[in-house]
């Protein structure tokens, strides 16, 4: 066989493996999502929210978390409950703000619409402040902009009939900054809980690995020495055991020539 | 202070009305005080105590603890207590957004909807409260969890860690 063909079959056997691994490990991610969704049932979702966008996010705080354990799956789709909340609750203010731009106005235009203001302005016909305000959120062409002109002559913007619509709806406004405050509480909460926990299982599992480690060295040395009871401890293979930071090896090899 | 004829007219009133008469009135009424039933826990609901148990044996994996199982179904109870106040919360969630998205914001007449949203937000409110202390009773119960199976681990260290995923 030639060379190149070799190399070509090498090749092959090469891709073939490499995209038999692709699509075992693809297959397990798989299996993994699916026993998320099995475990909290399928996302919570509003009429007209997009189930994409939502998987998206919660694949990006998993991303962004890497839980380790079911607790930290909880915390992780808590917070991205928690982020759909809080972009709900902002989605909320505006629409809020449009669909109550008619009462701004209304409140606006009433003490303008009296017939004295208005008998000063020639152009301007009279008209009701209801019908006025109803005229202009719907964009009615001529009386939309009859209502624009008076504004003008009045020195009123846009900006206050926003701020006649917010004051009219301030209740609702404080409890929707409530209930988002509340959200973004909870994410962090949340987060501080799992930055607390990883802490403390950090702190907490050095000593037990140490102890595992030094079981499975004894358990070596003590084979070893069936095998070889004239060899001394330097000659053991100590790098088998798994690698550690923290100055165990030092107590191990301590230990071996001890022995 | 009320007046002595007054007292009178109150008494004779309220003996006019003597609250609802028929079946459905006083089964009605019955229900006033039902509101959601989140102040209610989990597992003194019969249909969510197999969920219950369900999600404690997940949480607890491999390792047969009687204490350790006991504190899963506490977490796992409150993890459902969480679900179900998610569940009343998307519920006034779509509402609020119906009702601003409704055509009737262009009626001009109604001020109906605008009162139905401030009712809305009410509602919401007290649900920040259930969750605050759902969450607090879950990570008093995993931080509790969490020393039990450390303590286990010590005593017999061949133990896999509990409520990990892969133990799915």
């Amino acid at each position: 066989m030639h060379n190149a063909q070799r190399n070509h079959y090498r090749k092959r056997n090469l891709m073939a493996k490499k995209t038999q691994t692709n699509k075992t490990s693809k297959s397990r991610k798989a299996k993994r999502d699916r026993a998320r969704i099995d475990l909290f049932g399928p996302p919570s979702l509003l009429p007209g929210e997009s189930e994409t966008k939502y998987n998206e996010l919660f694949k990006r705080v998993n991303e962004e978390l890497q839980p380790t354990d079911i607790f930290e799956e909880f915390a992780a789709r808590d917070l991205a409950n928690a982020m759909m909340d809080s972009l709900r609750f902002a989605r909320l203010k505006p629409e809020l703000l449009n669909g109550n731009m008619y009462t701004g106005m209304k409140r606006v235009l009433e003490p303008l619409c009296n017939i004295a203001v208005q008998a000063r302005v020639d152009r301007i016909p009279v008209m009701d402040a209801e019908a006025a305000a109803a005229a202009w959120v719907l964009s009615e062409p001529i009386k939309a902009a009859g209502v624009e002109e008076l504004l003008d002559c009045a020195g009123f913007s846009t900006d206050t009939i926003v701020a006649e619509t917010l004051s009219s709806q301030m209740d609702s406004f404080e409890a929707i900054d409530r209930l988002e405050t509340n959200a973004q509480a909870r994410r962090y909460s949340i987060l501080r809980e799992i930055w607390r926990r990883r802490e403390i299982e950090r702190a907490a599992s050095p000593p037990v690995a140490r102890v595992s480690q030094l079981t499975a060295i004894e358990n070596a040395l003590a084979n070893d020495n069936k095998k070889s009871p004239k060899k001394n401890g330097e000659d053991l293979d100590i790098e088998a055991a798994p690698a550690d930071t923290d100055g165990s090896r030092d107590e191990r090899k301590s230990k071996a020539a001890g022995e | 202070m009320a007046s002595e004829k007054k007292i009178q007219a109150n008494r004779e009133n309220a003996r006019a009305s003597t609250g609802p008469r028929t079946v459905s009135g006083k089964a009605k009424a019955s229900c006033n005080s039902k509101k959601h039933g989140l102040s209610l826990s989990v597992r003194a609901d019969p249909s969510l105590l197999a969920a219950v148990y369900d999600l404690g044996k997940t949480i607890t994996g491999e390792i047969a603890h009687v204490g350790l199982m006991e504190t899963a179904r506490r977490i796992a109870a409150s993890q459902l207590e969480l679900e179900r106040i998610r569940t009343v919360r998307d519920v006034l969630f779509s509402e609020a957004t119906k009702i601003l998205q409704s055509k009737n914001f262009t009626d001009f007449s109604c001020a109906k909807p605008l009162r139905a949203i401030e009712d809305v937000l009410r509602q919401m409110m007290p649900l920040d409260r259930y969750e605050r202390r759902a969450l607090s009773r879950r990570k008093s119960a995993v931080r509790k969890f969490d020393l039990m199976r450390r303590q286990i681990e010590r005593m017999q260290p061949t133990l896999g860690s509990g409520g990990s995923i892969n133990a799915r």
